[in-house]
């Protein structure tokens, strides 16, 4: 036992993951004793435990970065924001899922235990330095949400919307393990500082044993994240899947996969970036027209949030290429990425927050665009704060989607590359039309919206549009967060 | 010298369960001969010096695995199989015989340029269980290994509220 102590501080620092995978099995087990589910202590206690990890997270802030289990997590501020980010997501998707699940007539204890395991896996792609630790969580990740999709398995929709998830995810998790295979036949390592290290050296041994990787690498990443030509599954899936499952995947798994995504791109990969630019170059330009232009034909808001979702892991992917190009850390806008991943989550929540209330009394999802006609007279509340995340999701001020997509440009330009930054112009120019349709509807066409009554969705709605116009008015301390935690995986 | 006898012996034992597995007409049998196929190699496994591969061989391909394998064919109860007319060259044989043509170019390039090396020195310990058990609990492979763990709990609880009748 001599080496119990070091493993201790590895526990306490990974204290996020240990008591998200601890609270996973607690539930678990206590859903096969208490039949029914009792709603309440479930809810409360997933609620409870994804609130008090975000507590632990922001005790862990600000403390210099470390490593843990030799190596195969690094706790840094990059992977402090990235938590904070999904534990947000979580929390709201938790928040909406209790009433959801309810009224669409899923009462299953596992629920809770499986989103529980999914954030947990999230977090391990956010902290994880190795690539064998990166593919372990996302496909903890990715099993746990394959089964949340199919959960409602009366409903065909939701069963097709998993299992088609699964077998795309299967495959390209098993891309991506291919991928992480080659990296380390070209580089001898998986652990990504030795990587760079060895890149530095001058590229290891068979460079086209690493491009093959790499490029093997970004498939994987690139199916995580919806980006074209990888996206093709997110609408279906978005669409079938239970809302609160939905607004979990638009957000959390995203913004895992972005982080688990950007500390490959940037901690590993920085020296190699040139190789990988072209590509990164290529696919957020495609992912951003393709997301915008495809949204503009859509009539259901899930769908449309699914389109919106791939195009703005596009925009997302430009801040990734801007800041992997170099040049980006001086122009101080670095923390572009970090900054508009936290407001992607957010809008994503709030818009999410409503689409669950769109629920038909026989308990299946209605989300078509016409539904929401009137809702801005029968309610307001509703409506305006819906309002609010469109606005942000648009672009426009005083949102915080506004200054984040104005920082995520000027990062791009300040980074040289003008081209991509013109094509996102051109992307959210059209996604003002479409992200403002379901304004039209809600203000100026008549109707009698038939909408679900739950208080914490309200919250969710209240708590998101707020932080939206607060963090949009006054952007300062979330903006030098977001740099710092940028700045400490460059360092 | 007897451990290379040991060797060549058990390979041969491994090839002839191999091609007896495809030529077998009753899948039990064929299903069988994978068992006898997978002992082989297990063995085989030992003489590299490569002994917790070998019990993991034998735990969960020959045991697990099969079993499931048998589980299904007699579940399935599926009948034994007419025998397909040879020599026609049909576009399926003919497509499984160029892809196993390549694979066998392939596998033989690289055997090629592997044997006439000699082999390196091993460590003293290399492949030994304790060796696995120090990097699996006690190094640097510690969180991957627990994490796994956690990887087939999902794995199962998915499969459980997928799959059983009444929840």
């Amino acid at each position: 036992m001599g080496s119990a102590p070091p493993v201790l501080d590895s526990v306490i620092l990974a204290a996020p993951l240990m008591l998200l995978a601890l609270m996973g099995v607690v539930l678990m087990v206590a859903a096969a004793v208490f039949r029914p589910m009792p709603r309440l202590p479930f809810w409360g206690a997933s609620c409870l435990t994804v609130a008090t990890t975000l507590v632990l997270v922001a005790l862990g802030s600000g403390k210099p970065a470390t490593e843990a289990f030799s190596g195969m997590l690094r706790i840094d501020a990059y992977g402090n924001f990235f938590a904070a980010v999904v534990l947000v997501s979580g929390l709201f998707s938790l928040l909406i899922s209790d009433s959801y699940m309810e009224r669409i007539g899923v009462r299953v204890g596992e629920f809770y235990s499986l989103v529980l395991f999914a954030l947990c896996g999230m977090l391990g792609m956010v902290y994880s330095n190795d690539l064998m630790m990166t593919f372990i969580s996302l496909e903890v990740m990715s099993i746990a949400v394959y089964v949340l999709c199919a959960i409602k398995r009366s409903d065909d929709r939701a069963v097709e919307s998993g299992f088609k998830y699964f077998i795309l995810g299967a495959f390209s998790s098993a891309i991506l393990l291919y991928g992480v295979a080659f990296v380390y036949g070209a580089t001898g390592s998986t652990a990504l500082p030795a990587i760079a290290h060895t890149l530095r050296e001058g590229g290891g041994e068979a460079a086209g044993i690493l491009a093959l990787g790499g490029a093997l690498l970004l498939v994987g990443f690139g199916f995580k994240v919806a980006s074209v030509p990888f996206h093709m599954w997110a609408p279906d899936v978005y669409q079938g899947a239970p809302t609160a499952v939905t607004a979990l995947m638009a957000s959390g798994v995203k913004a895992a996969s972005i982080a688990a995504f950007g500390r490959v791109v940037i901690g590993a990969m920085g020296d190699d970036a040139s190789n990988w630019n072209g590509a990164l170059w290529w696919m957020a330009a495609a992912t951003m027209l393709v997301g915008n232009l495809a949204a503009l034909a859509q009539n259901d808001l899930k769908r449309i949030f699914a389109y919106s979702g791939i195009a703005h892991a596009g925009y997302l992917m430009m801040a990734l290429s801007s800041v992997a190009a170099g040049g980006a850390a001086e122009n101080g806008a670095i923390g572009s990425l970090a900054f508009y991943m936290l407001a992607y989550v957010l809008m994503n929540a709030g818009a999410f927050a409503v689409l669950a209330l769109m629920t038909t009394s026989e308990g299946d999802d209605a989300t078509d665009i016409d539904r929401l006609a009137g809702l801005g007279r029968s309610h307001p509340f509703l409506a305006a704060g819906l309002s609010v995340c469109l606005i942000s999701l648009a672009g426009l001020p005083p949102t915080m989607g506004f200054i984040g997509k104005f920082y995520l440009f000027s990062a791009a330009i300040g980074a040289g590359e003008v081209g991509l930054a013109f094509v996102g112009a051109i992307g959210a120019a059209a996604g003002v039309y479409y992200y403002l349709r379901p304004m039209v509807y809600m203000y100026m066409r008549e109707g009698s919206p038939d909408m679900a009554v739950d208080g914490r969705a309200r919250l969710a709605l209240g708590l998101t549009s707020a932080l939206l116009l607060i963090f949009g008015l006054m952007p300062s301390a979330i903006l030098q967060w977001a740099n710092a935690s940028m700045a400490s995986v460059l360092g | 010298m007897i451990e290379s006898v040991l060797f060549y012996l058990f390979s041969l034992v491994a090839i002839v369960a191999g091609v007896s597995v495809i030529t077998q007409r009753s899948p039990i049998a064929s299903a069988l001969s994978l068992v006898v196929c997978f002992f082989a190699l297990a063995a085989d496994y030992v003489m590299l010096d490569a002994h917790f591969v070998a019990v993991v061989q034998v735990l969960v391909y020959a045991g697990a695995i099969m079993v499931l394998f048998i589980f299904v064919i007699m579940l399935l109860n599926i009948r034994e199989t007419e025998p397909a007319a040879m020599g026609q060259l049909t576009a399926r044989s003919g497509g499984a015989l160029l892809i196993s043509g390549l694979l066998g170019v392939a596998l033989i390039a690289v055997l090629d340029s592997v044997v006439h090396q000699t082999p390196a020195e091993l460590p003293a310990e290399y492949g030994t269980i304790k060796a696995i058990g120090e990097a699996l609990f006690n190094g640097t492979y510690l969180l991957p290994f627990e994490a796994v763990s956690l990887l087939l709990t999902v794995g199962m609880i998915g499969a459980v509220v997928l799959a059983k009748r009444e929840l």
